[in-house]
């Protein structure tokens, strides 16, 4: 699919690019369209070959490499996810629907509610009270979702425009192996043709809320009351601490230990330690206090 | 020495960062007897606390609330809200109020890196809760690791969102703002007023009267005035 033609008027085409999904800066399907509205996303766009196009602000578009199409728009987010509304109901954005499998193995409690197509649930999976699971969700075996968790709630995306936004999602969530949600969680689905993933081993606190379209990877600790933002890509054996704040489109590396109560807004390098509301390095920080 | 202590010991940061716990041998040992635990200890009697349950007069329970009664013990007069609920091991006073959608005595968040993987520690103990308290609405308060209780005291208020953590021990009279963390192990003591988006690390202790404003970051224990 082209850009020209199925964009709102605001934007101006650049450097007209074809498509065939919308995804994330992170996300790995094949030819997508993304927005850009930091300095720091450029860099990303330049490191992930699988996308084609990206809407962005005037001042960005210059140091969009050529190659890639460009469209230009004062609100970049904001017609992004008109460009998404318009797009969910052709059925080549959005997941397709299988029927219901659940393994014999699984534990559901009877408040549990599933939906009636479009959910998967394998070997000795554990579903406790007042669990509420939505459509395209998938399960895979030995995972535990505790009582009052919301598993694929649509997410609700709000833009500096003066419009709201209808968004139906087009994606799901992924739960891997041995993944355990604790009490009181909310996971959204992914609004792009893809899955809210969280990798094997994956441990959840009470009380998180993970955005929608975020990756998460292997054997991370994820502590109580943590809000991860839209579309984030966190790396294998994360710690991260009690009411931390990730912010919309960031990258944690690897091995990662983020202290209680910090907010991020940053990427962050692999095996680093890092602390405080601008989530700066431990030592750098310690250095700053002792300076005062 | 109980399973506690132990696991106390292990925990301290003399024997977790030592060499020998580092070594691969020593890594297979803490997995193996972790996983053995955790598929022995749900089979013992350690694991049935409360042993039969009770429910007092006057007390209002809404339908939608879901109780583990033959192992939860309600006093009197009594309000349990919408969509709550209640785990087994749980002791509940008389006059509690617990607003909709609470988790009580759900497992605690205590695991373990050994040998490359994530083991989880299964949970044993309960939650006692003290007369006149007030819980607020989304709050979970997780059940104790092993032998203690996880400990509300009387005419303590909690608001809503708050997490609290395993094995915690709150005074009396004491109150919690709304999205406040605390981590497990801690002690607060009497009258101790605590702010709203706290996050208190685990192992703390406070002292009585202590007073935490909003927002506040806390990883020292402070003691009382």
């Amino acid at each position: 699919m082209r850009l020209s033609g199925i964009l709102p008027e605001t934007t101006k085409i650049i450097r007209d690019g074809t498509f065939s999904s919308l995804g994330t800066l992170f996300s790995r399907q094949p030819d997508h369209v993304v927005y850009a509205t930091r300095d720091s996303d450029v860099a990303k766009i330049r490191e992930n070959p699988s996308i084609t196009c990206v809407i962005t602000t005037p001042a960005l578009a210059s140091a969009i490499s050529p190659n890639i199409g460009t469209v230009v728009d004062p609100d970049p987010r904001h017609a992004f996810f008109i460009l998404q509304a318009a797009l969910v109901n052709n059925h080549e954005f959005v997941l397709k629907p299988f029927p219901r499998r659940i393994a014999p193995s699984a534990k559901i409690h009877p408040s549990a509610v599933l939906p009636a197509s479009s959910v998967s649930l394998g070997k000795d999976v554990i579903i406790e009270k007042n669990v509420v699971i939505h459509e395209q969700t998938i399960i895979e075996e030995g995972s535990i979702v505790r009582s009052n968790s919301i598993i694929g709630s649509v997410p609700a995306i709000s833009t500096d425009a003066t419009e709201n936004i209808l968004i139906q999602p087009a994606g799901g969530v992924y739960l891997h192996r041995d993944v355990d949600i604790h009490a009181n969680t909310n996971i959204s689905r992914s609004i792009f043709k893809g899955y809210t993933e969280l990798g094997e081993q994956t441990k959840i606190d009470n009380l998180d809320t993970i955005g929608q379209g975020t990756t998460i990877g292997k054997r991370c600790l994820i502590c109580a009351g943590v809000t991860i933002g839209d579309e984030a890509d966190i790396g294998n054996d994360a710690w991260i601490g009690p009411n931390v704040i990730l912010e919309d489109q960031i990258r944690i590396g690897n091995n990662v230990y983020i202290t209680l109560g910090s907010r991020v807004c940053q990427d962050i390098a692999d095996d680093k330690v890092v602390k405080d509301n601008f989530a700066i390095d431990r030592k750098r920080f310690k250095k700053i206090i002792r300076g005062m | 020495m109980s399973l506690q202590k132990i696991f106390q010991k292990l925990k301290s940061a003399e024997v977790a960062d030592s060499w020998l716990m580092h070594t691969s041998v020593m890594q297979h040992i803490v997995k193996e007897g972790l996983l053995v635990f955790n598929y022995l200890a749900p089979k013992t009697r350690l694991c049935q606390r409360v042993k039969a349950g009770s429910l007092g007069k006057g007390n209002s329970i809404h339908p939608s609330a879901i109780i583990d009664y033959d192992h939860v013990i309600i006093g009197d007069s009594c309000v349990i809200g919408k969509n709550v609920v209640i785990e087994k091991n749980t002791i509940i006073g008389d006059q509690v109020t617990i607003e909709e959608g609470v988790v009580i005595g759900s497992e605690g968040f205590e695991l373990r890196r050994a040998a490359g993987q994530i083991i989880p520690v299964v949970h044993l103990g309960g939650v006692i809760i003290h007369d006149n308290v007030r819980i607020g609405s989304h709050t979970c308060i997780d059940k104790s690791s092993f032998s203690e209780y996880t400990e509300i005291g009387a005419s303590s208020i909690i608001l809503a969102d708050v997490e609290i953590g395993h094995n915690v021990k709150i005074g009396q009279h004491v109150t919690i703002a709304e999205s406040t963390m605390i981590g497990g192990y801690s002690r607060i003591a009497n009258g101790v007023n605590i702010g709203r988006r706290c996050s208190l690390s685990d192992s703390l202790s406070l002292g009585e009267g202590v007073v935490i404003p909003d927002g506040v970051v806390l990883t020292r224990e402070i003691k009382s005035t």
